[in-house]
């Protein structure tokens, strides 16, 4: 007798091999769904939400402020003694009117100087205006109100010299033949420089928020796989390219979606205070300006999941987004003030292509195909930092006891 | 099947896994047991492609292992983690389309394991919002989506309370029973001997041993108990036997062959009526302390 138990039979005899299972075959175009929970997730999320409608806000605010300013400008009350200070202000309101200013001028007759004195005092009039023997004088509290000094100075040097001329003998024509400047721009077709100049810090100031808003939730993103160890069961079914690639293109998609919002809300705050001109000269580069947003934000995402990767511990995102966002801080200054040479070298350079490019296409001085150097550039950084961001990422991926700093990262193996 | 073939994985000047040698037949249930620190974890991580080898090689059904094979892997890591803020089935739904399935195969499948093990009614609820068993549950349903044709489950059972215990080891015999090779590790060594079918030792990075659960036990010192109506005393006159233990005719020997098994016993029931004759095989447990303790 050898054993009194027996050995379980084998059951490879008795099944068949299962074989590869014709269902498992590589998701194709991975990234896609990576990319598609990436949005669904993040559209749900309560933070994200409230961040987009906050900046929502801000900008509707900000366009009520200058509809308030822009009702409110011109709009003055001048207090007064004399009966002919109206003649004075129907003139002042004429001139202005004359030169486009939209100038509203109350006057509120007082019975004695020393009333005009005391309501300029207490706020309830924004000038006051008197009739002394020497001629006209504009009383202020602590400052000189503009608007009244502008036109009611006209005013009283048009009503002056009109006297003057016809105690002299002639006319307000004769006197002033000769006397006009006429004005011709050389380059009528460009944009004014102050147009470029606000376009610009429009341009960078997106740039900025959307690294701002992108950056760090991105790197968020990233890490908490990390963390919650399920990039362990992701790694196995997927390329971590297409992890990363379908991260990038979500996050980004959503920065899209959110300028796309800002830009509109901005976009009706300047037809509805009446800059309409001022938009029709800037939607020139806003088309170009998405185009290259979405090339510079996708490269921008690329370093903050690089960033991602490195940190073990959402509480490390800080300290290790600390470089990129420095990049972002310089490439936001360079690109909102170079001007000439270096900003045109700017222009070609990834990141600060995207604050810089368009701006010189609204000024109007890009031959054709430079805008489209600077996309190939930006493109090719990205496909670069994307490679080297997996690399990093495979490598740190198995790091979870401590934080890595990029060159540590690239050291590791597989 | 899955087969390791001489697999090395150092980090830095540290050998984690010395050349590892197994395989996991197609059908079995393999556990995979060892201490702290022996590599268990490493080399799971090898077969699913997480870290990637210095030297050897993975085979799955002969050939080198390769992505679309892994895709097909369902993979239960050491640290577990899954994504708190969504819902149990949208997750499971994404690791199944991540897998290859259709977003319809997803669904599906997703839902007959949601259903199997009894969360249908958290199905639409964050993971965050689930007690620690429950979350385990999504866990192991997040390995077998998608009908994987190998499991590697590291540590399935640390967490579960006896009847989940019962309910996994069911679920994992139904794969086994289909045929899918399923590897395990584990440090309750009683649970292993109850559910394998095979067994891997590894100690420090190296395999001690490998072989069904029965072969392995066998590799220990096998004793056997000898119960009869009479004495006891001619015990120590037979070649062959080495009696440890004999008293009130009870008697514990060490047996030097199993030819000695059969001449004793012929002689005990000459001598008398015999009560009992039995092996005692060391339990797996045994085994393995005896092993690592070496």
């Amino acid at each position: 007798m050898t054993t009194l138990t027996t050995e379980k039979p084998r059951r490879t005899e008795t099944v068949p091999p299962p074989g590869p299972a014709p269902r498992h075959r590589p998701a194709k175009g991975a990234w896609r769904i990576v990319t598609a929970r990436e949005i669904s997730v993040k559209i749900r999320d309560r933070g994200f939400l409230v961040s987009t409608l906050v900046t929502l806000a801000v900008i509707l605010g900000a366009v009520g402020l200058q509809f308030y300013l822009a009702s409110t400008a011109g709009k003055i009350t001048v207090a007064a003694v004399a009966p002919t200070s109206a003649r004075l202000v129907e003139q002042a309101e004429t001139m202005a009117g004359r030169a486009d200013q939209d100038v509203d001028i109350t006057l509120d007759h007082l019975p004695s100087e020393e009333a005009v004195r005391a309501a300029v005092r207490s706020g309830d009039v924004d000038a006051g205006l008197l009739l002394t023997p020497d001629g006209w004088t504009l009383l202020g509290d602590t400052d000189t109100d503009s608007t009244a000094a502008t036109w009611l100075g006209a005013a009283v040097q048009a009503s002056a010299t009109e006297a003057n001329a016809t105690a002299a003998g002639t006319s307000m024509e004769n006197l002033a033949r000769g006397a006009t400047l006429r004005h011709t721009l050389l380059s009528p077709d460009e944009t004014p420089e102050a147009v470029v100049r606000m376009a610009t810090y429009f341009f960078g100031f997106l740039f900025y928020l959307a690294a701002v808003l992108l950056g760090v939730s991105l790197a968020t993103s990233i890490v908490e796989e990390k963390q919650n160890r399920v990039v362990e069961i992701i790694a196995g079914s997927v390329r971590l390219r297409d992890l990363l690639i379908g991260k990038i293109v979500g996050s980004t998609t959503l920065a899209l979606a959110q300028m796309v919002a800002f830009t509109a809300a901005a976009a009706i705050g300047l037809v509805a205070a009446g800059h309409e001109e001022t938009f029709g000269q800037v939607t020139a580069g806003l088309g170009w300006f998405l185009v290259s947003y979405v090339v510079g934000i996708a490269v921008l995402a690329c370093v903050f999941a690089a960033a991602g990767a490195i940190a073990t511990r959402t509480e490390d995102i800080q300290s290790t987004t600390t470089p990129v966002n420095a990049i972002v801080a310089v490439v936001f200054v360079a690109g909102i003030t170079a001007s000439g040479t270096a900003q045109s070298v700017l222009s070609f350079l990834p990141l600060t292509s995207t604050i810089t490019m368009p701006a010189r296409i609204i000024a109007g001085d890009t031959a054709w195909w430079e805008p489209a150097v600077s996309l190939l550039v930006s493109l090719a950084a990205a496909a670069l930092i994307v490679l080297g961001a997996e690399r990093v990422y495979r490598r740190a991926l198995m790091q979870t006891g401590r934080k890595l700093s990029f060159r540590q990262a690239l050291k590791l193996t597989d | 099947m899955l087969e390791l073939d001489n697999v090395v994985r150092r980090f830095g000047d540290h050998c984690v896994v010395d050349h590892v040698t197994f395989r996991v037949d197609d059908g079995r249930m393999t556990g995979f047991v060892g201490g702290n620190g022996a590599g268990k974890t490493t080399t799971m991580r090898m077969i699913m492609g997480v870290l990637a080898l210095n030297g050897g090689e993975i085979r799955w059904n002969g050939s080198p292992v390769t992505a679309d094979d892994r895709r097909g892997f369902g993979y239960m890591p050491e640290e577990r983690g899954l994504y708190p803020k969504q819902t149990v089935l949208g997750q499971l739904v994404y690791l199944g389309r991540l897998r290859g399935l259709t977003a319809r195969a997803a669904e599906r499948s997703a839902s007959d394991l949601i259903e199997r093990l009894s969360l249908a009614e958290k199905r639409q609820e964050r993971l965050e919002s689930l007690s620690l068993g429950n979350q385990q549950r999504v866990q192991i349903a997040a390995a077998l989506i998608g009908d994987p044709h190998l499991l590697v489950l590291d540590e399935p059972f640390s967490g579960l309370d006896p009847h989940a215990v019962d309910s996994m080891a069911e679920l994992l015999r139904e794969h086994t029973d289909r045929g899918v090779p399923v590897l395990f590790s584990s440090h309750q060594l009683e649970l292993v001997e109850r559910l394998c079918d095979d067994l891997v030792v590894q100690a420090a990075g190296r395999t001690l041993a490998r072989g069904t659960a029965d072969s392995l036990r066998r590799r220990g010192r096998v004793r056997h108990r000898l119960v009869t109506g009479g004495g006891t005393d001619w015990l120590r006159e037979v070649r062959g036997v080495d009696v440890i233990t004999a008293e009130h005719g009870t008697a514990l020997l060490e047996l030097a062959t199993d030819e000695v098994a059969d001449r004793l016993l012929a002689e005990a029931l000459r001598r008398g009526p015999v009560r009992e004759f039995a092996e005692i095989v060391p339990s797996v447990a045994d085994v393995f302390r005896e092993m690592t303790a070496a």
